[in-house]
């Protein structure tokens, strides 16, 4: 008796399940629709992305991704006649930044997120906005250099990004045998290195830079070692939200050509920034400056 | 340059060549045949098992796929992930789980905020996936899921929890999903239904990598070696725990689309499972297969030698045949065209036989006409007789008559006279006289008359005594001694009279004819005699007329029977005289010959046949 119960429950579940499910698929991707109907947009942002998207002191988002990110809902309130546009924000995590922005639960994430060709196909980019290395962040007694110096060593690496693909593909196929270690995000594999467990942290130099930046003694840490790789940044969005990448890449362009971001680039780069105040002091590269003079959204290759 | 001989060898040797290239070819097709459906036999009775076994590992995952779905159903759910759950919600959590798991026969069903953390699950004590606190955020299953679509696939669970196959849903709070449902479906009860396929056989999963196997060492191999991306994912993903994945041994390496492999002793069929991203593999043996190739191809050689040798018959038979028609044929021919010469022959002999047969004819016309001539020819000879005759004949006839005119006178003179018995005198003398003169003209009457050659019993000295008659004016007027001693009734032949007669008149008057430059004593001997030395004669009767005359030389002798050939003066005689006498004695059976020496005189020899009553 009870068997049926459960029985004839689970089918009714199943249908109404699979019913919305249904409708859920069909209601799609008129995001623009949607923030002007809720007046709510959902910001992705990051925990421990410094400089680009990360908690300060009093778990406040900021960041340089994130002023941008600001400025972009700037231009989609004036764009949709909303000023009262309600923002909210919704913490991401490597591993599930693509998903959600797939879900619907994030608009638009701005943050430190490689724009390649994979990704590509799972979210919509925005124009890019900023352009890194792939490197190797080490105490300065580690002996290692370069990527070749890791053998036999430990290094860590932030779960479900680019650099840990890279880094697992570089260890099979040099075979060098160094052991890899996954942090959850980039302070958690900071923290890996500081405490001994690591030897060596590989990730995007900027973010690097800015993990270097919360220890009490930054000159002990050495960004080192031939990029593995060059990418850039961009904003996700979901695909074929093409009217809401449209007003997203607009504002992004007009930064660019303006010399705006210029600006927000030097209060995240070359000026004291949360938590500890430190200067990454790292002015604008030739190939940043020259992105920002000619503006794409081509992804890395 | 090839002789007939080393041709046809070679040609032998090709048709042998031929022969067993036809044989050996029969036999490969039977072969590829018998093992092709071989093949398909065992293909279609694997697949078979295969469906089966299919159903059945369907039939493990399957009921169990759904429960995700109804987990975000129970309300405590929803709240420990809206918010971070209080002891107590999370526990009713738990239980809930539990409970649903126990039921559905999971080995476990577990909640996961969108940080990929377990918040409630039916496992609170074992490692694994779904062990409450574990981040599972780097499992396919929770990302597929939190981005809105159901996740399924197998993994090893975390830190040494078991083999199973996970199987997620989105919980979504309005339309905003909040966590993922997932139950981790235990895959064991198919290790237990490796019997259905009765042969080796195995489980990969999409990546190519083998979950479950009939033989334990074939786990967690991949089907094809991995690349370095492949080996990056699956450690990504850590589908398989840390285990290392390397290719499988004693086994095909199967591509992604063929569903059938085969290396000749091996076939591996693939099938894959209903919604669920896995292929089932299974190895079939075809040593039972090639055994049974073998067998057809054996037959299939020997049927196609067979064949040959029937041919082979066959054409030996129609070569025999063709012989034979060959045979016929001219034998056909050759008896067409003898027939054809014999027709010819015929023919010609026909022609030559009508030919003969007209010159029989003709020589018949001619013999009579001949005959006619001869006749007349006789008849010729008779009246040039009778001619030279006439002289003597007249002669003969004027001194009766001369006597009778006499005689006649006086009766008259008697008669006026008076004297009638002088006259009556006179008139008996005139009446002897006329008997006399009719004495003489009857042998004439007689030889002159016309005759056809009857035979007819002849008295010789008859015919001899007339035929001196009719030339006794010459005989007398040569002053000729005849010697005749033949008596009458001494010799009867088979002749004419009247043609003997006109023989002996023209041998006399021959004989005369050489006496008459002959001084006297002129002499004729006729003598006869019956029979003679050998079987020739005994039945003939042989007379011979000789003379003393001069003979003859041999120049005349030898041309005495041509016709017109004469030695006298122009006038005297026709020259046919011994042709014809020659052509009479040949027609009655007779011969005639001249024996003549110069100076001794001429002697004719007869042979005539005797008289035989």
């Amino acid at each position: 008796m009870a068997q049926r119960g459960w029985a004839a429950l689970c089918r009714f579940f199943v249908v109404l399940v699979l019913g919305s499910a249904g409708a859920a698929h069909s209601q799609d991707i008129d995001t623009l629709k949607r923030i002007a109907d809720t007046g709510t947009v959902r910001l992705g942002h990051r925990e421990s992305s410094i400089p680009f998207s990360y908690y300060d002191e009093k778990r406040n988002a900021v960041g340089f991704s994130h002023d941008l990110m600001l400025k972009i809902v700037d231009a989609l309130k004036s764009n949709l006649g909303l000023p009262g546009l309600t923002i909210k924000l919704v913490p991401v995590t490597p591993q599930n930044r693509m998903a959600l922005v797939q879900n619907g639960s994030v608009d638009i994430e701005c943050a430190s997120t490689t724009h390649n060709r994979e990704r590509a196909r799972q979210v919509a980019f925005s124009t890019s906005f900023f352009q890194i290395g792939t490197r190797l962040l080490t105490h300065r007694a580690s002996g290692i250099h370069d990527f070749p110096d890791l053998a036999g060593k430990r290094v860590a690496v932030t779960s479900a990004t680019t650099s840990e693909r890279l880094l697992r593909t570089y260890n099979e196929r040099s075979a060098k045998g160094f052991r890899i270690l996954v942090g959850k995000d980039h302070g958690e594999s900071f923290e890996l290195v500081t405490s001994g467990r690591a030897d060596a942290f590989m990730m995007d130099d900027a973010l690097l830079y800015g993990e270097r930046a919360k220890v009490a003694n930054p000159q002990d840490w050495d960004v080192v070692g031939t990029p593995m790789s060059s990418e850039v940044y961009g904003c996700m969005m979901r695909l074929k939200d093409h009217q809401l990448k449209q007003i997203v890449d607009g504002a992004l362009i007009k930064m660019m050509t303006s010399g705006e971001i210029l600006k927000v680039h030097q209060k995240w780069f070359q000026k004291p920034i949360p938590p500890r105040g430190l200067n990454l002091a790292w002015p604008a590269s030739p190939e940043l400056r020259a992105l920002y003079a000619h503006p794409d959204d081509q992804p890395s290759e | 340059m090839l002789r007939g001989p080393a041709i046809a060898n070679i040609l032998k040797a090709a048709i042998g060549v031929v022969a067993l290239l036809l044989i050996s070819a029969a036999a490969m097709l039977s072969y590829h045949q018998g093992k092709e459906s071989g093949i398909r036999q065992l293909k279609t009775e694997a697949n078979h098992r295969l469906d089966l076994f299919a159903s059945a590992v369907e039939g493990v995952a399957k009921p169990l796929e759904n429960i995700p779905a109804t987990i975000q159903l129970h309300p405590d759910v929803l709240e420990i992930l809206r918010t971070p759950g209080t002891l107590r919600t999370t526990r009713a959590v738990n239980d809930y789980l539990r409970r649903l798991n126990a039921h559905v026969g999971g080995l476990a069903a577990f909640t996961l905020n969108v940080r990929g953390v377990v918040v409630a699950s039916s496992n609170t004590s074992a490692q694994d996936d779904s062990l409450l606190g574990t981040d599972v955020s780097f499992r396919p299953y929770f990302l597929d899921s939190l981005a809105g679509r159901v996740g399924k696939h197998f993994s090893i669970g975390i830190d040494g929890g078991g083999a199973g196959y996970f199987v997620s849903y989105p919980v979504r709070d309005g339309a905003v999903v909040v966590g993922v449902a997932v139950i981790k479906i235990g895959l064991h009860p198919v290790d237990q239904l490796w019997d259905l396929v009765g042969s080796p056989a195995l489980i990969a999963d999409a990546n190519q990598v083998v979950i479950l196997a009939s033989r334990p060492e074939w786990r967690y191999r991949a089907l094809s070696p991995l690349s370095v991306e492949q080996r990056v994912n699956l450690q990504l993903t850590r589908a398989y725990s840390d285990l290392e994945i390397l290719p499988i041994q004693d086994f095909l390496n199967i591509g992604a689309d063929g569903d059938v492999r085969t290396d000749g002793q091996k076939m591996t069929l693939i099938r894959p499972l209903d919604g669920m991203d896995w292929r089932v593999s299974i190895v079939l043996d075809l040593k039972q297969v090639h055994r049974t190739a073998r067998m057809a191809a054996l037959t299939g050689g020997g049927a196609a030698t067979l064949l040959l040798l029937l041919a082979l018959a066959a054409v030996q038979w129609r070569r025999i045949a063709k012989q034979r028609r060959l045979v016929r044929r001219m034998l056909e021919q050759s008896n067409v065209a003898l027939e054809i010469k014999v027709a010819e022959r015929t023919h010609d002999l026909s022609t030559i036989n009508d030919q003969l047969r007209r010159e029989v004819h003709e020589r018949n016309v001619a013999e009579q006409s001949l005959r006619a001539a001869q006749s007349e020819l006789v008849q010729a000879g008779k009246m040039a007789v009778l001619g030279q005759l006439s002289a003597g004949i007249t002669h003969e006839l004027t001194q009766p008559l001369g006597a009778m005119r006499t005689i006649a006178g006086n009766a008259e003179e008697f008669l006026l006279r008076g004297k009638s018995d002088s006259a009556i005198q006179n008139l008996k003398i005139l009446g002897r006289l006329v008997d006399q003169m009719g004495g003489i003209i009857q042998p004439l009457k007689n030889f002159a008359r016309k005759s056809e050659p009857v035979f007819q019993k002849v008295d010789l000295s008859k015919s001899l005594g007339d035929a001196l008659f009719l030339l006794s004016s010459r005989i007398r007027a040569l002053q000729v001694e005849i010697r005749n001693p033949v008596a009458k009734g001494e010799f009867f032949v088979r002749c004419e009279q009247n043609r003997l007669e006109q023989v002996l008149i023209n041998l006399l008057s021959n004989s005369l004819d050489a006496l008459e430059a002959q001084d006297s004593p002129r002499v004729i001997t006729v003598q006869a005699e019956q029979g003679g030395d050998g079987p020739c004669d005994a039945r003939m009767t042989r007379i011979s007329v000789s003379d003393n005359g001069a003979g003859m030389d041999e120049a005349t002798r030898a041309r005495l029977f041509e016709p017109f050939f004469t030695t006298k003066e122009s006038g005297a005689g026709l020259g046919l005289g011994l042709v014809i006498s020659r052509d009479i004695l040949t027609e009655f059976g007779g011969t005639i010959e001249i024996v003549s020496t110069q100076g001794r005189g001429t002697c004719f020899r007869l042979r005539i046949p005797s008289y035989e009553p």
